[in-house]
């Protein structure tokens, strides 16, 4: 573990730099976390480079981890609260958080996007979860598409 | 946005087994993903492992299995004996949180060591016992006529309508792995079947064309005539009914299961005047934050006697907490005003004792009793098979 008052660098994938403590990125990121560990990132010199997280992303995924860990005594509802409010992003803003959060291993956002995704599509017909993951090729051959729909017209 | 496959797995182990089963349908990514053992192991309970090695068919579950979903369809389908027969194990379909049944052996029954009060009935091995060595033992036949490219019928007739909920795992496996393992329901099964003499039909089982033996294993539960018929895989699947009647001529074994019961030995009442069984449960074993309802198992011989007007208390409650109890009649053919039991597949009725609810973690004891002790009738008939609990529907 890091001291709390060391910063971190991380680049985007437009270059922006952004100074993170380095506390707040080792408590929720286990990339960084191993990274620190295992001492290949140097204070003086690295930028840890995220070339698949766009700026705009990484700034809110900053702002979670750092809400977070500053406010970890919170009551639960608080917490549930700001997280509610946190994720009111569009379903593209959702998808690069959720690309954000799996590349740099962050569980609790992980679990946080997943549970979103999960009450977005619960109890929803099968076109409308189509239309709300925006799934254009489902992959399945028309007989295969047409099978199913013969089987299970109640799903669609 | 396209979801990798490990994220819409997440996302679908966070649903329900049943929203698992439906989200198949939105894609082909969904699809392997909703089928996948990390889905599956999350639904099936933590505990599962030293549950099922508990069990006395635990072989049978174990090489049918060959993925977490059919385990967890072959742990649902039916209860699971465990505790050396004093008790069976069942997954509820739709949520995956564990139900239980206590056999009547591990009920406190007053005067029931004494025969002539109470009888214990031993009752033939489970159903799918019968039908695993029968389905070995065609297994061995067919190895030795070795014909290669086998395509496998399977045969069977429906006995009761209320099977065609049920589904059926039929697993394929050559000498030394599974190559197969289909889960169906048996309502899709009967639109799947070609016609059979009546009143059989058959579901040809997908079997690879490559050219080694396969060994074929079905298993199921109960009421069902079966059998497996092999035939050269290019016999097309509508020949003539007398081809698959000379098959089944072959091949086909029947059973018939009479008195289908879980357990080795029920308790059967000769006749008493002090009617008193108690049972309990502890809550751990029980799935957590859940609402569940005690049921008391049992059936009615034709010439009962002192159940028809003559009300039963049912109580339950916690040990040391407050019991909640009510009169009830266990005589399903009583015209009363109060509540009557009800029916859960022949010959076996049920009647609720109550629900409870099951904290996180404390190690609490329910307690169930049913008494009759103070109308001086003489009571006779009464057949018990022990108390179940499951989770309550609306939860």
């Amino acid at each position: 573990m890091g001291s709390p008052l060391k910063k971190i660098m991380l680049c985007s994938s437009e270059k922006e730099i952004f100074s993170v403590e380095e506390q707040v990125m080792v408590q929720h990121s286990v990339i960084i976390n191993n990274m620190i560990e295992d001492g290949s990132y140097n204070y003086e010199e690295s930028k840890i480079p995220l070339d698949c997280v766009d700026s705009k992303t990484l700034k809110k995924v900053i702002d979670y981890c750092t809400y977070h860990t500053h406010h970890h005594n919170d009551n639960q509802e608080d917490l549930e609260a700001w997280d509610a409010q946190f994720l009111n992003v569009d379903s593209n803003g959702l998808y690069d958080l959720l690309m954000a959060a799996n590349y740099l291993e962050i569980r609790n956002l992980l679990d946080l996007i997943y549970r979103t995704i999960k009450n977005m599509i619960k109890g929803k017909k099968i076109d409308e979860i189509r239309r709300i993951l925006n799934i254009k090729d489902h992959g399945f051959t028309p007989e295969e598409e047409e099978q199913n729909r013969k089987e299970y017209p109640h799903f669609y | 946005m396209e979801l990798p496959e490990g994220c819409i797995a997440n996302i679908i182990a966070r649903t329900t087994p049943k929203d698992a089963c439906r989200l198949c349908a939105v894609s082909k990514l969904f699809k392997s993903a909703a089928d996948s053992d990390y889905v599956w192991g999350r639904f099936l309970p933590s505990d599962v492992v030293s549950l099922v090695s508990h069990s006395h068919s635990h072989s049978s579950l174990i090489s049918l299995s060959t993925s977490n979903k059919s385990l967890y369809l072959a742990l649902s389908d039916r209860p699971t004996v465990i505790d050396k027969g004093k008790m069976s194990f069942q997954l509820d379909k739709k949520s995956g949180k564990k139900c239980y049944m206590l056999a009547a052996r591990a009920l406190t029954i007053v005067w029931g060591d004494t025969p002539r009060y109470w009888e214990w009935i031993p009752l033939e091995e489970s159903s799918l016992h019968t039908l695993y060595t029968i389905v070995s033992r065609l297994w061995a036949s067919t190895a030795l006529t070795s014909i290669l490219s086998l395509a496998a019928l399977f045969v069977f007739s429906l006995a009761a309508s209320q099977l065609r909920r049920r589904s059926l795992c039929l697993t394929l496996r050559s000498a030394s792995t599974a190559v197969a393992a289909t889960t169906v329901m048996m309502e899709t099964l009967s639109s799947f079947v070609a016609s059979s003499p009546p009143p059989f039909s058959h579901f040809v089982l997908p079997l690879s064309s490559s050219g080694s033996n396969y060994i074929s294993t079905a298993e199921a539960t109960t009421d069902l005539t079966i059998g497996l018929v092999f035939s050269r895989r290019s016999c097309p699947s509508s020949t003539s009914p007398h081809l698959h009647l000379l098959f089944i001529l072959l091949y086909l074994f029947l059973f018939f299961l009479l008195l289908c019961a879980l357990f080795s030995e029920v308790a059967r009442l000769e006749h008493v005047w002090w009617l008193e069984i108690r049972g309990v449960l502890s809550t751990l074993v029980l799935t957590p934050n859940t609402h569940y309802a005690a049921y008391l198992v049992f059936s009615m011989e034709e010439d009962r006697i002192g159940f028809q007007h003559c009300p039963v208390e049912l109580s339950i409650g916690m040990l040391g907490g407050e019991a909640s109890t009510k009169n009830v009649i266990l005589d399903p053919e009583s015209d009363g005003v109060r509540q009557l039991p009800n029916l859960r597949g022949n010959p076996w009725l049920e009647i609720e004792f109550g629900v409870f609810f099951v904290s996180s973690t404390e190690d609490e004891q329910v307690q169930m009793s049913v008494v009759e002790t103070e109308a001086g009738v003489l009571k006779s008939g009464l057949i018990i098979e022990g108390i179940e609990f499951r989770p309550k529907e609306d939860n």
